[in-house]
């Protein structure tokens, strides 16, 4: 013992600076770095009634068989593809599907389907005792140790019942599903998320129905498709390019289909018409067209700048012909767009239609568009919708109006609201008008929540979540504006189920951002194995500590606002173990704070370098920025990791993607789906706050790392770190 | 400004020597592209005759002008910024400047414009758009509130209407009077988003502790102002699309003769002409009802230069120009319009004391007259956009009945004060 003490002791005063390869690191060896953790949180949505039991059914390569009826289409195929692929991705076993003449019995098996076709399936009901769901889309989900059997009311429901269960799987990583007994039907028949199409909508939209849209039992797309290339209207305008094509536009109709999506096409016309506007061949004819006291408006293509409303009706010249933009342009591009997307509706805009500088638009021309465009979708057999804002907002003026009797009572209006609000009196007021109704919301939980249960109360025929990235910006709503997109969660779940959980009690932020994330990287790598590794010991360069008794910690403001609620001690973020120092055993301090222009941070060093000596395969360093950056995607510091021999590897820290501020950020909540959150908590005034994690993967990870320098650019978001794990084997 | 025929031709012919003694080299010619908020159609010509006028004075020199929304102002300079092709000079409201400024894309215009040209600018204004010290618009036009009232609607209530409110108290209780006995709305407050820190500063009920180091907004008596608002929402005295329209929607509802009262700049008195004559000829105009604060909030409208400008020196140049004491009372004087100079010579003109029939001279006489306790009251504070948001939500969450309004202001304090 003594010997391994001075052993030890030598050890350390071998100069920081000297890598010794037998020294290891200034840290602490650990079996457990990682290991891999299932999948934890209720159901999502919330089933409508759900019994769970203590046993679990035990799938089993060799006998389990996921058994359709004889006569399975190809959805019902589709359905059981769904479910072995989730087993592959959680590296269960490999399930052969079958039918039902193909087994024995439904012992040891996993049956799907509608009982009315699936003989095999109705007999385990009946045996069982279980009474199956009727309702549309509705479906029985029983997992005993004996099977499994998805009943669904229709092939919808049978699909929405396989979605069920893959959650379960998760809990069993792929090995057991817990015993449960779930019977579920959804409170509207429309459960829509709003998108905008683009060149990259194919593959992005695609993916988002594959990975979260029908798994979290989504059945409609509002698909905003002015943006399209059409071929109408070419004498007068062209499209945008960067629109998605037709090619693209069949592909993503054809996924949908088979997830069991229907995709209802949104074409903008009279208000938020810039679509029209920037297209148009000749600025003169822009200025022509635009609503409100004759031209003298700007129309440039250059910078995108336009008027946002149009006179559907003003006489204009087309290669000498007169007619009107509705004849020329937008009567035919409605055309084209039921030929293209063959929809049961069709959404024609008409929300926040207001002359330039706030003028008010006639009532009498925006009632008359209505009906004449209506017109002519009835036409084609397709009902149609509009944003119900301007007739909610001026409802005593459209009401006065003698048109407004003339409206087709198949319209479906759509008012959108996107606030907190409890009361949404619009649903009943246009129910009561006699019109469909479809609520509309954004990312708000409370905004879901309530607009869900006053359609619902209403007996409106469902729910939309909207999402306003910007046009032609898909391809970075993952990574520039992951909160609209995580937050589809929290809709699907109030769109489905208006009771359940309630807001006090749904899932946090982060939590769903954390569920979108694992969601859409499923099957992306295979399943991570458990992995040693090592919890650096940072105690020698720390320079601050994030517990502020006296009001010189942290950020300078005591106790109220520091980060005491993490504890000191080990703490686990996506599998991955790190160590926080405890300040009281550290000489006051628990973790490394860089120079930044807060005052706190003025006096702290630029930069500091934590020597160590061992081999990672990985490194996961739990950090976070002391203030916010001015600008998303700033390079707030960097860290530079040097391998035995000296080649070095940098990172860079971008705020927003890979490091944000400790406090919760209001306006984008977790912007980034590459920002990984390794803790969070609140301060003792309730501000809720966050640490994020930063993962390194080495390219010689046989080569030992010498050092690890971490730099703050010296701005007002500056770095702080407060762990660091090196692990033997990546996750 | 129409330029004189005589300096006109005197500039003509001093061209024409340049060009002959340079041996009549084509002159480089720079476009500066000028950005306004929602000139248009209203100032289409008179924006027109300035560009016009600058052009004949600077030959080389050509003016691009683009007009745009006020709610597309922000996100579209900061894409134009970022796409490397900003705009020389833009037209922003102080809010917008300071969030601006703060992401360090506008030049610094205390360093960019001679004392001599600053000094001809009230310095309070000059001041109005400065963060960490330095300024970053050049004052153009304010336009103070003042109280359009509908006078067939008043008269329906039973009010006065040669008696309009003159405090926020007598306002609130005139608009209980109109929604009670006509059915019709009241007002439409501005307390929409940001706009309820105005009403606190107006009332005397700071944002921030002196040092500007902690936010006090939410005092007993901040939370019962706050509370007033809620309990007339709550009683429907005021629309549901308060919050999210703010003042347009405030004028829309007006101009449809549905709203007894509106508080916006005078200039808005144009946009109520074209959009409904008949609710114009029964508008009466009334002082701003002032809170207990002696303090107005009067917008501030100005004129910055982004940094990636490629001409900073012209864009300060014809900035300063647009801004000058001969531009800016010809401004205030077009017909309809009711707009305030932000230099000391023009504010000073006679023009301002004139009287006459119509809304207008009254609005001009009423608003001059609110000149001397108007302010831009806008908050500057570090890490604006994010703050503005949490103060925001809180404001809606009191409304909507998330929080009370003590929660609400508590929670947007806690917020507030972890960040400042």
């Amino acid at each position: 013992m003594l010997g391994s003490r001075l052993l030890i002791v030598l050890l350390l005063a071998v100069p920081a600076a000297t890598w010794s390869p037998v020294l290891g690191a200034a840290g602490r060896a650990v079996p457990d770095a990682y290991v891999p953790t299932a999948a934890s949180g209720d159901l999502l949505p919330a089933p409508r009634e759900a019994a769970l039991g203590r046993g679990a059914f035990r799938l089993d390569a060799r006998t389990t068989r996921i058994v359709l009826a004889d006569g399975a289409t190809d959805e019902d195929l589709y359905a059981a593809r769904e479910l072995t692929e989730e087993l592959r991705a959680l590296g269960g076993p490999a399930l052969r599907v079958a039918r039902e003449r193909e087994v024995s019995g439904p012992s040891g098996h996993i049956l799907i389907g509608q009982s009315a076709d699936h003989a095999l399936l109705a007999r385990a009901l009946q045996s069982a005792g279980a009474g199956g769901v009727s309702r549309p889309e509705g479906y029985l989900l029983q997992v005993t140790p004996r099977q499994i059997i998805v009943a669904g009311a229709d092939r919808r429901g049978t699909f929405y019942g396989v979605q069920t269960l893959r959650q379960l799987l998760r809990r069993g990583k792929g090995g057991t599903v817990p015993e449960a007994t779930i019977r579920d039907w959804p409170d509207h028949p429309v459960r829509a998320v709003h998108v905008l199409l683009d060149g990259a909508s194919d593959p992005f939209h695609i993916e988002l129905i594959d990975r979260v849209l029908a798994p979290y039992k989504f059945n409609t797309i509002i698909a905003e498709a002015e943006y399209v290339q059409w071929e109408s209207g070419r004498p007068l305008w062209a499209p945008d390019q960067r629109g998605a094509t037709k090619a693209q536009v069949r592909r993503l109709i054809e996924a949908a289909r088979e997830h069991h999506i229907q995709v209802i096409p949104l074409i903008a016309t009279l208000g938020h018409s810039e679509w029209v506007f920037a297209g148009l061949r000749d600025e003169a004819l822009c200025r022509q067209v635009a609503y409100g006291p004759g031209g003298g408006v700007t129309c440039d293509r250059a910078r995108a700048v336009f008027p946002a409303v149009y006179d559907p009706d003003r006489q204009i010249t087309v290669d000498g012909k007169t007619t009107t933009l509705n004849e020329a342009l937008i009567v035919p591009v409605l055309k084209e767009a039921v030929e293209l997307f063959r929809p049961a509706f069709l959404h024609l805009g008409h929300d926040e239609v207001r002359g330039p500088s706030g003028l008010r638009y006639d009532m009498r021309l925006y009632l008359r568009d209505i009906i004449n465009l209506s017109g002519v979708l009835r036409a084609m057999g397709v009902r149609p919708m509009v944003w119900g804002d301007v007739l909610w907002e001026r409802r005593e003026e459209a009401a006065s109006d003698p048109q407004f009797g003339e409206l087709p009572r198949d319209l479906t209006v759509v008012p959108w609201k996107y606030e907190d609000v409890r009361d949404y009196p619009e649903a009943a007021h246009f129910r009561r008008l006699g019109f469909d109704v479809l609520g509309a919301t954004w990312y708000r939980l409370h905004n879901n929540y309530f607009f869900s249960r006053a359609v619902r109360a209403a007996a409106g025929l469902g729910m939309i979540r909207t999402t306003w990235t910007g046009h032609f910006q898909n391809r970075a709503a993952l990574t520039r504006a992951y909160r609209q997109l995580y937050t589809y969660l929290s809709a699907s779940a109030f769109f489905w189920n208006a009771d359940r959980p309630a807001p006090e009690q749904f899932p946090s932020e982060t939590e769903l951002a954390r569920r979108f994330a694992e969601a859409w990287t499923r099957g992306a790598s295979p399943p991570a194995q458990p992995s040693a590794g090592t919890l650096l010991n940072l105690a020698s360069v720390v320079t601050q500590t994030h517990i502020d008794n006296d009001g010189k910690g942290w950020q300078g403001k005591g106790a109220d606002y520091d980060l005491r609620a993490l504890a000191p001690g080990r703490h686990r973020a996506g599998g991955i173990l790190f160590e926080v120092l405890d300040p009281a055993h550290t000489r006051g301090k628990s973790i490394i704070m860089l120079r930044g222009e807060r005052d706190v941070a003025a006096a702290m060093p630029p930069h500091v370098t934590v020597r160590w000596g061992g081999r990672a395969a990985c490194l996961a360093i739990v950090h976070t920025t002391l203030d916010r950056a001015v600008n998303f995607g700033e390079v707030v510091g960097g860290y530079t990791i040097t391998l035995a021999g000296g080649r070095t590897v940098p990172i860079e820290l971008r705020y927003g993607q890979n490091i944000s501020s400790w406090l919760w950020d209001a306006e984008r909540g977790i912007p980034s789906i590459e920002q990984e959150i390794a803790w969070s908590g609140r301060t003792a005034a309730g501000n809720d706050v966050l640490l994020q994690m930063v993962r390194w993967k080495n390219p010689q990870p046989q080569t030992p790392i010498t050092s690890i320098e971490l730099v703050s650019a010296g701005g007002r978001a500056s770095p702080v770190v407060f762990a660091i794990t090196a692990l033997d084997r990546c996750p | 400004m129409r330029f004189p025929l005589v300096r006109s031709a005197a500039l003509t012919l001093a061209i024409v020597l340049v060009m002959t003694v340079a041996g009549l080299t084509a002159p480089q010619t720079t476009t500066l592209e000028f950005w306004t908020i929602s000139l248009q159609p209203f100032f289409t010509d008179y924006v027109n005759g300035l560009i016009a006028d600058y052009q004949r004075a600077n030959p080389g020199v050509q003016i691009k002008w683009v007009d745009v929304q006020f709610q597309a102002i922000e996100q579209k300079l900061l894409a134009a910024i970022a796409g490397g092709v900003p705009p020389d000079v833009v037209n922003l409201n102080v809010e917008f400047t300071v969030r601006i400024a703060e992401k360090g894309a506008l030049l610094d215009l205390d360093g960019a414009v001679p004392a001599a040209d600053r000094a001809r600018y009230f310095e309070g204004l000059w001041g109005g758009t400065r963060f960490r010290g330095r300024a970053y618009g050049i004052p153009w036009y304010i336009a103070p509130p003042v109280l359009f009232f509908n006078s067939d609607l008043f008269k329906k209530a039973g009010l006065n209407t040669l008696n309009p409110p003159d405090t926020e108290e007598e306002m609130v209780a005139a608009a209980r009077q109109i929604k009670d006995r006509t059915k019709a709305y009241g007002f439409m407050p501005l307390i929409d988003g940001t706009r309820l820190m105005h009403r606190f500063l107006e009332n005397g009920l700071p944002m921030l502790s002196a040092d500007g180091k902690r936010a006090v907004f939410n005092t007993p008596a901040h939370v019962a102002y706050l509370q007033k608002y809620v309990d007339l929402f709550k009683g429907d005295y005021f629309p549901d699309d308060t919050l999210r329209r703010g003042f347009n929607g405030a004028v829309e509802r007006y101009s449809a003769g549905q709203l007894g009262m509106l508080l916006v700049g005078p200039q808005f008195l144009l946009r109520i002409k074209e959009s409904n004559p008949e609710v114009y000829a029964q508008t009466f105009v009334g002082p701003y009802p002032a809170g207990k604060g002696k303090v107005i909030h009067a917008g501030l409208m100005a004129l910055a230069v982004p940094k990636a400008s490629k001409h900073q020196q012209e864009a300060v140049k014809f900035a300063l120009f647009v801004s000058n004491d001969e531009n800016q009372l010809e401004f205030s004087k077009l017909p309809g319009t009711v707009l305030f100079p932000s230099t000391k010579k023009a504010a000073a003109d006679p023009f301002f004391k004139q009287k006459g029939a119509g809304p207008e001279f009254k609005a001009r006489a009423i608003a001059a007259d609110e000149l001397k306790s108007g302010r831009d009251l806008t908050v500057v504070v570090p890490n604006q956009s994010e703050l503005y948001k949490i103060f925001r939500e809180a404001v809606e969450s009191a409304f909507f009945g998330k929080m009370s309004p003590k929660e609400a202001l508590d929670w947007a304090v806690r917020e507030w004060n972890a960040r400042l």
